[in-house]
């Protein structure tokens, strides 16, 4: 497993040239006043192994890594170098080095290192909690990996697609059908083409040439060999059969009327589609509007769940029912322009394939002129259809309309039909001879046509249903990728509550509930608990709850993350407890280190306390890694950050640096230390301390509070009122050096200061556990003794 | 002494989500719910998807492509041809 070793850092934000920082197995510590340069490392670190730098990089105007991430003095690029080992081999992190020359698990790990969260800042802390729902789901997208599966969805909408297209050809053929026997049995455009329509028209036909008429479609088999057989007799010249039929042919053609109509209402239609597309703006989404306008009325909305802006219902619904009573005119625009284009393209290509057939049927003899136009037709119905196989502005289709009439379509069909009428009369029942063969040709169309229809129903009855299975798959696969990361968030939710629980024992507050709406796939609600109500936490908690609810929920995403990913296990956490006081700190800390103790955990603080806690806590018995520590003494611009002493005050104070320091040195730090184990106790042993913003208490009331309830604990003040009295009467020193530096600290001898030092050592021992590295705590099932939790320590009451 | 095998397509549980990793086969498994619990969905389209999606995510949909241009009286002649 890859870990981080050593960060080389130059001309690097607020760095000028180092100090370098390494790391142990465990990690690293590093505590450092506001402004001491701690982020400037961190940023450093997110820069090499995510490529961004969340504080510069996040949009906001102005600021860029490219700008901002050289120190202020110097011209170049920042110059930096993450070491990375595996134990055996070092590798080098940096922007020199070409990415394609590591070796596979380091690729690996700096591909996790840029999808999975693990930094988080103080700045960042709630961007989750505050995040709008949208961005909430955002934050966490790019590591759901369900590409496989969204890829399924998309070949089953793929496949609804591919339905609805055949459905639409099926409807197609349908009406060309349709178009075909109004033509042939010379019904108006508006008639039916039932069976018992059509059957009727030929009726009339076969009537007056002495055959049977029809009473089924089954029939007509046997009327065509009737025709045939009247027209045997009549077959005694090739080319009157040959004319003939080309004069049928000839007729299939429709009149220029009816394909001038055809294309001026598709003209037309598409001409009041554009104007009225034209006056609306924007994209238009129908059921988001409907079922939005819904959810605000059912759910009694006032701010929207995607943007949290304000909503005004009436104002919303006025709105909806505006643009859907728009969509619902285009919807019908649209479907009248595709029925009346399908009607013109159907009409220019029948008149194009009927006057083809027909040059391919003439016997020769025909008069050379016509069939000169006749070329020119042909050659202008090409023309047509290849430009109208796609939709064109209304004004292009009224020119080709113009231009074809212009030809005069309908004389030349009527002079060559007239010529042919004409060399058919030279041949003896040449007028019996054509009505029979028309009528004969009228039954086999008849035939083809209705059979051609049924298929289409059929077809159409197949596809809808396809249809609707499709729609009901695309609708589960939708709904299976929602519960699915509904499921994770649920997870989450539930990690993040047990980590709240462990820093909140007892308070019946928590429960973080992460939903993916039902109206919508792409946001994410947060709800916790308070007191048994069930709401945004914002709306009940303090700004500590939040601050460690922010830190739980990053923690829950980090650990889920983890699980998918073992190989990848660094967790930064760059000053982000703030408003926590001191009992809830400890057991942050516990918590960190015990759950993501299979982690390389990086923590920076401004906080000496909080720096302290980390130190004790990370050295417990249960924590086998090391941690490194530093100290940012100070910062200059020149300088960069400069190091310290990072040993905590009770390390210093028992140093032989601490025995031989000057007197006011050792009475700040014991101070220090003296309030730090205040406010553990205080917290420890439920004792009311007066009210203070924020919880920044001084040492005064604590010690009051303190030593008050000490008296009454009968065992542990006969144990500790020796260094308890010397406190009570030494305490003022920490004012003179410390809080309030004044003449009288001049005059403090070094016998006092050690004195006073040794005291607070002194009930450090009869307070604090270093087995169980814990303060002793308040435990009211055993009549308030006061112990530590293996009771190494302990003390009754009576 | 004898071992049974259930049939991996009639016992699904609803599991909580231990990692990212098997997101896409949660999703699926639900999928396969879904699809089986609904009454709406004919024989044929079911008889076609749950043998495809009981195992693992198909990148083929033939079957179901199959199931579409399956269309009845496909051969007869169409105005087309």
């Amino acid at each position: 497993m890859l870990r981080l070793k050593q960060l080389k850092i130059k001309n690097c934000r607020g760095i000028r040239d180092g100090p370098n920082l390494a790391f142990e197995t465990g990690g690293m510590l590093l505590c450092g006043d506001n402004g001491t340069g701690k982020s400037s490392y961190i940023d450093a670190i997110e820069k090499l192994l995510t490529e961004k730098c969340s504080s510069l990089d996040s949009g906001t105007q102005g600021l860029s890594w490219k700008k901002h991430g050289t120190h202020i003095k110097h011209k170049g690029n920042p110059e930096i170098e993450l070491i990375i080992t595996d134990e055996k081999i070092d590798y080098i992190i940096s922007d020199k080095q070409d990415p394609e020359k590591y070796p596979k698990h380091v690729v690996a790990f700096l591909d996790s290192a840029r999808i999975h969260p693990f930094i988080l800042h103080r700045k960042t802390l709630l961007d989750f909690v505050d995040a709008k729902p949208g961005d909430r789901y955002k934050a966490i997208e790019g590591f759901l990996q369900l590409d496989e599966f969204k890829g399924f969805e998309e070949n089953l909408k793929e496949l609804l697609a591919d339905c609805t297209a055949k459905y639409t050809d099926a409807d197609g053929r349908k009406d060309e059908n349709v178009r075909a026997l109004q033509l042939r049995l010379g019904l108006s455009p508006e008639s039916p083409v039932d069976a018992e329509t059509c059957i009727s028209k030929v009726n009339q036909q076969l009537i007056s040439l002495g055959i049977p008429s029809m009473k089924s479609l089954r029939d007509i088999p046997d009327r065509v060999k009737k025709a045939e057989e009247n027209l045997a007799p009549l077959k005694h010249d090739e080319n009157l059969q040959k004319w003939t039929n080309s004069r049928t042919i000839i007729g299939e053609v429709q009149k220029n009327e009816v394909v001038d109509a055809a294309g001026k209402n598709y003209s037309e239609s598409r001409s009041k589609l554009l104007t009225k597309q034209t006056g609306i703006k924007g994209h238009f989404y129908a059921e988001i509007l409907e079922q939005g306008l819904k959810w605000i009325q059912e759910d009694k909305l006032v701010r929207c769940p995607l943007c949290d802006g304000t909503i005004q219902a009436d104002d919303v619904a006025r709105y909806v029912e505006k643009r859907i009573r728009e969509n619902n005119e285009i919807i019908t625009l649209t479907n009248d322009q595709n029925q009346k284009f399908r009607t013109f393209v159907s009409i220019i290509t029948s008149n194009r394939n009927a006057l083809i057939k027909f040059k391919t049927s003439l016997p020769e003899g025909l008069d050379p002129k016509l069939l000169k136009k006749l070329d020119l037709l042909i050659a202008a119905y090409n023309t047509l259809t290849q430009t109208h196989n796609e939709m064109h502005p209304p004004e292009k289709i009224d020119d080709d309309l113009g231009l074809l009439t212009k030809l005069n379509p309908d004389n030349d069909i009527l002079d060559l039909t007239t010529q042919i009428t004409a060399i058919c009369s030279q041949f003896s029942d040449h007028e019996r001879y054509g009505n029979l063969f028309n009528a004969k040709t009228t039954l086999e169309a008849l035939e083809t046509h209705q059979k051609n229809l049924a298929l289409c129903a059929c077809e159409l009855a197949h596809y809808e249903e396809s249809r609707d299975q499709l729609q009901l798959l695309v609708k589960h696969a939708e709904q299976a990728r929602k519960n699915t990361v509904q499921n994770l968030m649920n997870t989450i939710g539930e990690l993040a509550d047990t980590y709240f629980q462990k820093i909140h024992p007892e308070e019946t507050i928590g429960k973080p509930q992460l939903e993916i709406p039902e109206r919508g796939t792409g946001s994410i609600k947060l709800t916790s608990t308070f007191y048994g109500k069930e709401d945004d936490p914002r709306g009940h908690y303090s700004e500590g709850h939040i601050d460690t609810l922010g830190l739980c929920l990053f923690l829950a995403i980090c650990q889920v993350q983890h699980r998918q990913n073992p190989e990848f296990s660094l967790l930064i956490l760059d000053d982000v407890m703030h408003s926590v006081d001191g009992g809830h700190r400890l057991r942050t800390a516990e918590l960190i280190f015990t759950e993501f103790g299979d982690h390389q955990i990086i923590i920076t603080t401004h906080d000496r306390m909080w720096f302290e806690i980390l130190k004790a806590v990370s050295r417990s018995n249960g924590n086998a890694k090391k941690f490194k520590e530093y100290y940012l003494a100070g910062w200059s611009i020149e300088e960069g950050p400069v190091l310290g002493d990072h040993l905590s005050d009770y390390e210093w104070l028992i140093s032989s640096e601490g025995i031989k320091s000057p007197p006011a040195d050792r009475v700040m730090k014991a101070g220090r230390l003296l309030e730090q184990i205040l406010q553990n106790l205080c917290d420890t042993l439920w004792i009311s301390v007066p009210f203070r913003l924020r919880g920044d208490y001084t040492i005064d009331p604590l010690w009051n509070s303190f030593y008050s309830k000490a008296k009454k604990q009968k065992e542990f003040y006969e144990k500790a009122q020796t260094c308890l009295e010397s406190i009570e009467k030494l305490r003022q020193q920490r004012n003179w050096v410390g809080a309030h530096w004044n003449a009288w600290a001049l005059s403090l001898t070094a016998d006092e200061s050690k004195r006073f030092a040794q005291s607070i050592i002194d009930i450090r021992k009869y307070v604090f556990c270093e087995v169980c590295n814990q303060f002793i705590v308040r435990i009211p099932q055993l009549e308030d003794q006061w112990s530590c939790k293996k009771e190494h320590l302990k003390f009754k009451k009576n | 002494m004898t071992k049974t095998k259930k049939n991996p397509t009639k016992t699904i549980e609803k599991k909580p989500v231990q990692s990212l990793g098997d997101m896409n086969s949660q999703a699926r498994e639900e999928f396969l719910r879904l699809v089986t619990d609904d009454t709406t969905l004919n024989q044929t389209w079911k008889g076609s998807l749950i043998p495809l999606i009981s195992e693992k995510i198909p990148d083929d949909l033939t079957p179901l492509q199959d199931l579409i241009d399956g269309v009845p009286h496909a051969q007869a002649e169409t105005t087309q041809n």
